[in-house]
């Protein structure tokens, strides 16, 4: 990944907050809104945009009679996010040179 | 006039730096925070494995200085009052419980939490399913042959340790640990091993009465077997929380 050719998935601090919260394991949407702070609507577009772009996906099921979306980092995301921390690391490195 | 090129380069980089540091930052606090607290569960854990570990010392060495020294009434009376202690221990638990969770659900995340109420309400089973057995022997002792009771006895516990190891295995499951799955798999497999091999429910070639005495000792050293097995699973448990939580700060730093 080069500097001057960032996905745009990493343009958006929302986005990007979004894919953080889910490297470690799968997040509901419930808790992705507490962890981000955003609003219903806002994050519904975000998590729409990332899952169009294949680096989540979005499980709706039923837990008891409550609906439940729950959304799980791809292995396309994975990846590009890993690469997007490399790049970060690769220039706050050239900085400290 | 305009800036000159090396100007716009180095405002450019300026930029991307701050920008970086701001991305990594925000990184940083997302993982912080949707990360799962193991410390706070590894010390539940310690919590309910060493007050399990005094009572069940506790229910050992008074029945072995009762066995030596007292009359036959004395041992009956200790059976009754070690039966209602354990009430009294999952009462203390709940209440060490309920303080330590108020401690720190404005503090912890949501998964967190989550783990953390799975194993408030899994300190409840035991006692729920002992209470159930009670119930059954008080209320239907006139109306069920004495081999149903040994039945019970082994289902409930078989229910009790069930409860455990699924616990461990969601748990596992949630933070995404392979050892915890493995873990609660092999116990599964070894508490169905301890409740059915060897216990005969059709006695031959001795009286009724000896053949359920024997019967009854023998599944009461199997449930202390998996009582003390439940005793080290929790402590094992607590101490592979605090060191994984410990292991996974550093690494991320």
């Amino acid at each position: 990944m080069e500097i001057n050719n960032i996905p745009e998935m990493f343009q958006s601090k929302l986005r990007l907050m979004i894919i953080s919260a889910l490297i470690r394991q799968p997040l509901s949407f419930s808790a992705l809104r507490q962890l981000t702070g955003a609003t219903d609507g806002n994050i519904s577009v975000q998590i729409s945009k990332l899952s169009d772009a294949g680096y989540i996906t979005v499980r709706k099921e039923f837990a008891g009679k409550k609906p439940l979306t729950t959304c799980e980092l791809t292995p396309l995301g994975r990846d590009s996010f890993r690469q997007y921390v490399d790049l970060l690391n690769s220039i706050l490195q050239e900085e400290s040179h | 006039m305009s800036e000159p090129i090396s100007d716009i380069r180095e405002n450019s980089r300026e930029e991307s730096v701050r920008s970086a540091m701001e991305d990594i930052a925000l990184i940083r606090r997302m993982i912080d925070h949707s990360e799962i607290n193991m410390h706070r569960l590894g010390g539940l854990f310690l919590v309910y494995g060493l007050v399990f570990l005094a009572y069940s010392l506790f229910e050992l060495f008074s029945t072995i200085i009762v066995a030596h020294t007292a009359p036959i009434e004395a041992s009956a009376s200790l059976s009754i009052i070690l039966y209602f202690m354990t009430y009294v221990v999952v009462a203390v638990l709940f209440v060490l419980f309920l303080r330590k969770r108020t401690a720190i659900v404005k503090a912890e995340n949501e998964h967190t939490m989550k783990l953390f109420d799975l194993w408030g309400v899994m300190m409840f089973v035991p006692a729920a399913l002992e209470l159930a057995i009670y119930l059954v022997a008080v209320f239907a002792a006139d109306n069920l042959p004495e081999i149903t009771f040994v039945l019970l006895r082994i289902v409930f516990n078989a229910m009790k340790n069930t409860a455990l190891y699924m616990c461990i295995f969601f748990t596992g499951h949630y933070i995404g640990s392979r050892f915890l799955k493995i873990v609660s798999a092999v116990l599964m497999i070894l508490m169905i091993l301890l409740f059915t091999c060897g216990i005969s429910l059709s006695g031959t070639g001795m009286s009724e009465n000896n053949y359920f005495l024997q019967l009854n000792g023998m599944i009461s050293t199997r449930i202390s077997i998996a009582t003390y097995i439940q005793i080290a699973v929790y402590l094992v448990m607590g101490i592979y929380c605090i060191v994984k939580q410990r292991g996974s700060t550093h690494g991320d730093q």
